[in-house]
């Protein structure tokens, strides 16, 4: 469903991305973990068609992003880092906005918008202005907004950082829901432990080049006695990832 | 297309949850419109009075004619003369409170009967030029007038002067006869009927008030400018939310973003032009001749100077160096377009830049239209400003690409 190939992008001498491939197959949950500047979030724009990649090659779907990118936009669903919601409407109209923009439109829209407002809690604040929503709420909102339309791919950029544990456990189970329907999911997290119950698979990139790729298990065996020996009380991706990209302190 | 108008509908729904703001971007410019013109007087009605302060030393027949002269007759309605002894008047003209001040000194009436040098002294108010420049004006005149009364009616008044107790009725009725008929010999030199003066007042349309008429265009312009500068921050805000950045991952064009913003704009700046426009007519009586054409006109105006806004908040590199460039250009903008200081009282040369600013320019064909002055220049205005709205539209649309893309 998503395939990267060799991706590569530079910012003038800046190389942000290097050389990254994998794949995300329907009904899987990719885990795309590296600390902060590592590229994760330059790997998503080229992966939702936001900037171009200098070179390499992304499908979604089986559609070029780069030749077809309408098409291939279509059945993306995207859940950016920021709160990207306008405040000044309610959930309600913000649902609307987003789902109207993606093509949707008359009944189908009408009717997606409160089983999805009942699903991330807000029913009881559909009419009211998001701006006086909590942390939590705007949070659940802004991953309503990227499925509204039903996507077959989402790309999920840090839905959980800084919510309540009530929030993220509702976000997390909306993901897996997504998952068991067969949406080809794309994860950027800073949560290892979420990580690990979470994904299927890993990636864990620095400096634009990915360092790991593979499920848990291959993961902690790859990393050897290394990480065992680091490890207490026992191996974890946490472990592994601070193995993999230093202990030093990013910006 | 239909994408533009759900963008267009979205902002329309932000801005209408938030109706302070725009309403103050409208109160903003009625303020320091009606402030302005207060300040700076604009009632064809009520025009500025010189206030004088007079010190009469002489206490004479022929002093107190020099005091009636700014009492007395047409020129009451423009002198406000205050009495004062010399010390008083002078330190009220350098105290700036009044005009100016004129002491006639003791041996006037002496010197002009005599003739002898009379003095007349004026000390004008250092921080006005208008005013005490006409009082000066005047006392030139009055002193010419005494001068050619003096040649004229000399022997009569040096008569009158003589009687140690006043003329008796058969002199006064000898001196009457004598005026007379050198008034009639005089008749030709002095009244020649050659020019004629025909004061012609402007037709009152109803019951409006010519001054709030002429406020119109002003206000309507000023609120145009304010509000499409709050409009096209908005793009800067959109960014700093990443809701810009969540739209371009929808598919949705950077070209079909920009126009759905624009759209909603020129509908929120419509109903503002329609909501100004209807007050002034209906709730201030104003008789706004041609309102459909100006109405059409101000929209088209206000479409080219929201696309100009868009692409000026779009050369800055940040929200706040956006916010700056755009108050750089409107504020300059609104002082020499005629907003601040009318362009009829401007000077030759700033006339002339006022009236080639975006803003001066359509104020001036919508004071043209509302006064019926001149109705011919609209229509083409009206294209000229589409077209120009259509050229930075698509100028932002690239900017946008640009700034906006990568965000």
């Amino acid at each position: 469903m998503i395939q990267l190939e060799r991706l590569r992008k530079v910012y003038d001498s800046i190389v942000a991305v290097d050389d990254v491939s994998f794949e995300v197959r329907p009904g899987e949950i990719f885990g795309l973990l590296g600390p902060n500047g590592a590229g994760k979030t330059t790997t998503i724009s080229c992966l939702s068609g936001l900037i171009a990649p200098t070179s390499g090659k992304i499908t979604i779907d089986g559609r070029d992003i780069q030749r077809e990118g309408s098409a291939a936009r279509a059945v993306i669903g995207v859940v950016p880092q920021e709160l990207a919601l306008y405040l000044e409407i309610s959930a309600t109209e913000n649902l609307a906005y987003w789902g109207g923009i993606q093509g949707l439109s008359g009944g189908a829209l009408k009717q997606r918008i409160p089983v999805l407002l009942e699903r991330v809690g807000l029913a009881d604040r559909a009419k009211e202005p998001v701006k006086r929503f909590s942390g939590g709420m705007l949070r659940r909102l802004n991953l309503a907004c990227g499925l509204i339309h039903e996507p077959k791919v989402l790309l999920l950029d840090e839905p959980t950082v800084g919510i309540d544990p009530q929030s993220r456990q509702r976000v997390l189970d909306i993901i897996e829901e997504r998952k068991r329907q067969g949406c080809a999911i794309l994860y950027t997290t800073h949560y290892m432990n979420e990580a690990e119950t979470l994904c299927d698979h890993f990636a864990i990139i620095d400096h634009g080049r990915v360092l790991t790729r593979g499920t848990l298990d291959s993961l902690l065996a790859q990393a050897g006695e290394a990480i065992q020996r680091e490890s207490k009380p026992e191996p974890s991706l946490e472990r592994l990832f601070l193995h993999l990209t230093g202990n030093e302190l990013r910006e | 297309m239909i994408r533009a108008f759900r963008v267009a509908e979205r902002d329309l729904r932000r801005r209408a949850r938030d109706p302070i703001g725009l309403l103050l971007w409208v109160a903003i410019p009625l303020a320091i419109a009606v402030l302005v013109r207060l300040a700076f007087g604009g009632s064809a009605e009520d025009p500025p009075r010189a206030r004088l302060a007079l010190a009469d030393l002489d206490q004479t027949l022929i002093s107190r004619f020099v005091d009636g002269g700014f009492r007395q007759g047409p020129a009451a309605a423009l002198f406000e003369v205050q009495t004062a002894d010399s010390a008083r008047a002078v330190e009220l003209a350098k105290a700036g409170k009044v005009s100016a001040a004129l002491i006639i000194p003791r041996g006037f009436a002496d010197g002009f009967l005599n003739h002898r040098s009379a003095e007349l002294v004026l000390y004008k108010n250092p921080s006005e030029r208008v005013l005490p420049t006409i009082i000066e004006e005047t006392v030139l005149i009055l002193a010419d007038a005494g001068f050619y009364i003096r040649e004229i009616l000399g022997a009569p008044i040096d008569r009158v002067m003589a009687t140690q107790r006043g003329p008796s009725d058969l002199e006064v009725s000898e001196l009457s006869v004598e005026i007379s008929q050198i008034a009639r010999r005089a008749r030709p030199f002095l009244f020649p009927p050659i020019l004629s003066l025909q004061v012609v007042q402007p037709e009152r349309k109803g019951e409006a008030d010519d001054y709030f008429t002429l406020l119109l265009p002003d206000l309507l312009v000023m609120s145009v400018l304010f509000v499409s500068q709050a409009l096209a921050q908005d793009l800067w805000v959109e960014r700093r939310r990443g809701t810009f950045r969540r739209n371009l991952t929808t598919g949705v064009g950077m070209g079909t973003l920009v126009l759905g913003k624009i759209l909603a704009g020129i509908t929120i700046l419509g109903l503002i032009l329609v909501v100004v426009m209807g007050l002034g007519r209906f709730a201030f009586q104003l008789e706004l001749a041609n309102a459909p054409q100006a109405l059409i006109f101000a929209i088209a105006g206000s479409f080219g100077i929201l696309c100009g806004l868009h692409v000026v908040t779009l050369l800055a590199r940040t929200e706040a160096a956006s916010t700056v460039l755009t108050s750089f250009i409107i504020m300059p903008l609104i002082l020499t377009g005629g907003s601040f200081f009318p362009v009829e009282w401007q000077p030759p040369g700033l006339r002339w830049i006022a009236l080639h600013t975006p803003n001066g320019w359509m104020r001036g064909i919508l004071k043209d239209l509302f006064l019926e002055a001149d109705t011919g220049a609209w229509l083409p205005g009206t294209f000229i400003c589409l077209a120009a709205g259509l050229v930075l539209l698509s100028l932002a649309d690239r900017l946008a690409r640009r700034r906006m893309a990568g965000a």
